[in-house]
């Protein structure tokens, strides 16, 4: 028996495809709530009552603390117990998103934080609103320059989406993973999402400086 | 909740309940074992990577950045998996303790070895300078002046990665041991009470990050601090 | 006197395209001591960093006590040093920096210890024998538990100055040392220099900007401009009657700006 056998790569393809297909649409969705969440849980801890700032920030400190695998049974099993039934889809891709907009917002927080006290001195002194502020003057400075950080994990929720296969979503590892167990070959299939992961990481880090750096040319930030 | 009072049907509930308890501290444990093994291995690795990764020798860099993009590219559970299906083809098989503590740590080493090499890098080019104008051989150089220095600025930035090892630790659910995920599912399973046992592991996850790791830390940060902070002159 | 004790054959340094030093030739003698004055970017904190090896040199020699730093005879030829000849060479050669850059996770003593101990091996009792000496010496025997951070600008620069002698170099190389303090603790740490000056057998090489001391302690004093040495001679005739124009220029302006 060979060690490497390009036959079982052939065999496994349609399976890591259907995988695959599954594994960026889980990705790409539960990224888009972690950025609009992230942010408007950053936006809650600008809040200058104590205790809306308060609770925000130990929420944020609690989900980051706790595993996703953990979150993601919580949400999927205990509506049931109460007669409410979450799609295990929604409820994956749902608590993926949430978790990483307690990591995204950390990171808006540190962009909002980052912008020069002066540009609400001459805000104020323009006798601008607090929204318009907000959008045309102080988000605009602190989200280019955190591109990376928030491209980091979006590549980081890639990593993750294996996990959703606990709550039988057939990403791509699962789907790894069972062609493995139907024919007693593991080797090629699981190298191959391994390799997979690996190489969406690496193009999507370069896709994220890339917009990085387009982000801070356009605004004129660098 | 069940109550002593409510005998007949309550004893099989208590039962359960008593069993799934005692399961579940049982799942802590195992929890707070392999986070310890693999944070070991996680800071062992990371330390020697991250000191490869900054060499002065072109080779050895290479296989740094290659260690570093390998473990960080790929997701953990792909190595976990890899280390326990792959690995028995060649022959190597291991016990499910030892590739929960190897993949786990290993793959929070790559995370660590890049906190390393950042940390080494960050530090102030003076530094480097004085130590060259003093004559320090490289090694003595690392260990005695660059070091000291990179590890006090790295620890915090380890606080919060020993807390992503240890809910890392939740994927070994996969992989067939009984840690804390495992056991509240386990006992969530067997009682119906999937609130009760997931709210009790999510705290004891959220109390083993905030009383364990994170006083751990800040105890080293405190050590590694001397000079850094305005004391009383001794 | 045989041999200079620092020489500059045909120095050159580039950064990419632009030249900072041009074919720099520069003769010091043992004991000497002398001053490097001229306008930013004119290649004269370069000179320091090349004779401590920070810099790469890209082309010529520098000797020290007749022996090449930055090349080694091989089988009859000049090549680039190795690394092994160049520490042994640079431990002729001590030098203080602008900004300190002393270690900050160690006590003054601590600072003055480590290389004698880590690098010439002395034993500890001696290396803390030889650092409290020194610090002595700098007037901060009261401060040898300190931390860095504990200490004012001024007490740092006489610790690295401290520190840089306990390795015992025959050249000591300040690089504008005064320019990163208080105006009010510039004095403190002339006065350590001074005092290194009079008492001690050592060569000493300058980058500053305080014209009042360079006249005052050095034997020559040299101009750079462009990356050359525009003019050099001793201090009362080139602070007083200055050759070349450009050195009158920068004088004036200098002066002027008190």
């Amino acid at each position: 028996m060979n060690i490497w056998d390009w036959y079982y790569v052939w065999e496994a393809l349609p399976y890591l495809y259907r995988g695959a297909v599954i594994t960026v649409q889980a990705t790409l969705i539960a990224f888009a709530i972690a950025l609009v969440l992230g942010l408007a849980f950053a936006l809650i801890r600008q809040s200058n009552n104590r205790l809306v700032n308060g609770a925000m920030a130990e929420t944020v400190e609690f989900i980051r603390s706790t595993p996703l695998l953990l979150q993601i049974f919580f949400v999927y099993f205990v509506g049931p117990q109460f007669g409410i039934v979450i799609p295990a889809w929604v409820a994956g891709i749902g608590v993926l998103g949430i978790h990483y907009a307690a990591y995204c917002s950390e990171v808006y927080r540190a962009g909002i934080e980052a912008v020069d006290g002066g540009q609400w001195e001459a805000s104020i002194a323009l006798n601008l609103s607090r929204s318009r502020t907000w959008s045309r003057i102080i988000l605009p400075q602190a989200i280019p320059p955190i591109v990376p950080g928030l491209g980091n994990y979006f590549i980081g929720m890639f990593k993750d989406t294996p996990i959703l296969a606990a709550i039988a979503i057939l990403e791509m590892l699962q789907q790894a993973k069972n062609f493995g167990a139907e024919n007693y070959r593991y080797i090629e299939a699981i190298t191959m999402a391994g390799a997979f992961y690996l190489v969406f990481s690496l193009i999507a880090s370069a896709i994220v400086q890339a917009v990085s750096f387009w982000l801070n040319r356009r605004y004129h930030l660098q | 909740m069940c109550r002593r009072s409510k005998a007949g049907s309550g004893t099989m509930n208590e039962f359960a309940l008593g069993f799934s308890v005692a399961a579940l501290a049982k799942g802590v444990f195992v929890t707070i074992l392999i986070t310890f093994g693999a944070s070991l291995v996680a800071i062992a690795f990371g330390l020697v990577i991250g000191l490869i990764r900054v060499s002065p020798r072109r080779p050895l860099r290479w296989f740094g950045i290659a260690y570093i993009e390998f473990f960080r590219g790929t997701s953990m559970l792909v190595q976990l998996y890899w280390w326990f299906f792959v690995l028995p083809i060649f022959g190597v098989t291991m016990s499910p303790w030892t590739v929960a503590i190897l993949g786990v740590g290993m793959n929070v080493s790559g995370y660590g070895a890049e906190l390393v090499r950042a940390a080494i890098q960050g530090v102030e080019r003076g530094q480097y300078e004085a130590s060259t104008a003093l004559n320090f051989p490289r090694l003595v150089m690392m260990r005695r002046i660059i070091l000291p220095q990179a590890i006090r600025a790295m620890l915090p930035a380890w606080g919060n990665l020993l807390i992503e090892l240890l809910k890392g630790t939740s994927l070994i659910f996969f992989i067939t041991i009984t840690e804390l995920t495992t056991a509240a599912k386990l006992a969530a399973d067997a009682t119906g009470n999937y609130l009760l046992f997931f709210a009790i592991a999510l705290f004891g996850y959220y109390l083993i990050a905030r009383l364990l790791i994170t006083p751990i830390v800040r105890w080293l940060e405190r050590r590694f601090s001397r000079g850094f902070v305005r004391e009383l002159p001794i | 006197m045989s041999e200079p004790m620092v020489r500059f054959e045909n120095v050159t340094k580039r950064y990419g395209a632009l030249t900072v030093l041009d074919e720099l030739n520069l003769d010091i003698e043992r004991n000497e001591k002398v001053s490097i004055i001229g306008p930013s970017g004119s290649g004269k904190t370069t000179v320091l960093r090349m004779l401590m090896t920070l810099e790469k040199i890209n082309d010529g020699v520098i000797w020290v006590e007749g022996e090449p730093m930055t090349h080694e005879q091989k089988n009859g030829a000049m090549v680039p040093a190795s690394d092994r000849h160049l520490r042994r060479v640079r431990g002729k050669v001590g030098m203080v920096f602008q900004h300190f850059n002393l270690f900050p996770h160690m006590t003054a003593l601590q600072n003055c210890m480590e290389a004698p101990v880590s690098v010439l091996g002395l034993p500890k009792g001696e290396a803390e024998e030889r650092s409290a000496e020194l610090l002595d010496m700098v007037g901060l025997g009261d401060k040898k538990g300190h931390y860095p951070i504990q200490l004012s600008g001024g007490q740092k620069q006489r610790v690295a100055i401290a520190r840089a002698l306990a390795m015992r170099p025959k050249v000591m190389l300040f690089d504008e040392v005064t320019s990163a303090l208080d105006p009010e603790l510039v004095g403190e740490v002339l006065n350590v220099i001074r005092q290194l000056g009079s008492e001690h057998d050592l060569t000493m090489l300058m980058v500053t900007h305080q014209m009042g001391f360079a006249k005052e302690f050095s034997d020559r004093v040299c101009f750079f401009y462009g990356g050359k040495i525009a003019e050099q001679g001793p201090p009362d005739k080139l602070f007083n009657e200055p050759d070349n124009e450009r050195t009158r220029q920068f004088l004036s302006a200098v002066l002027e700006a008190g």
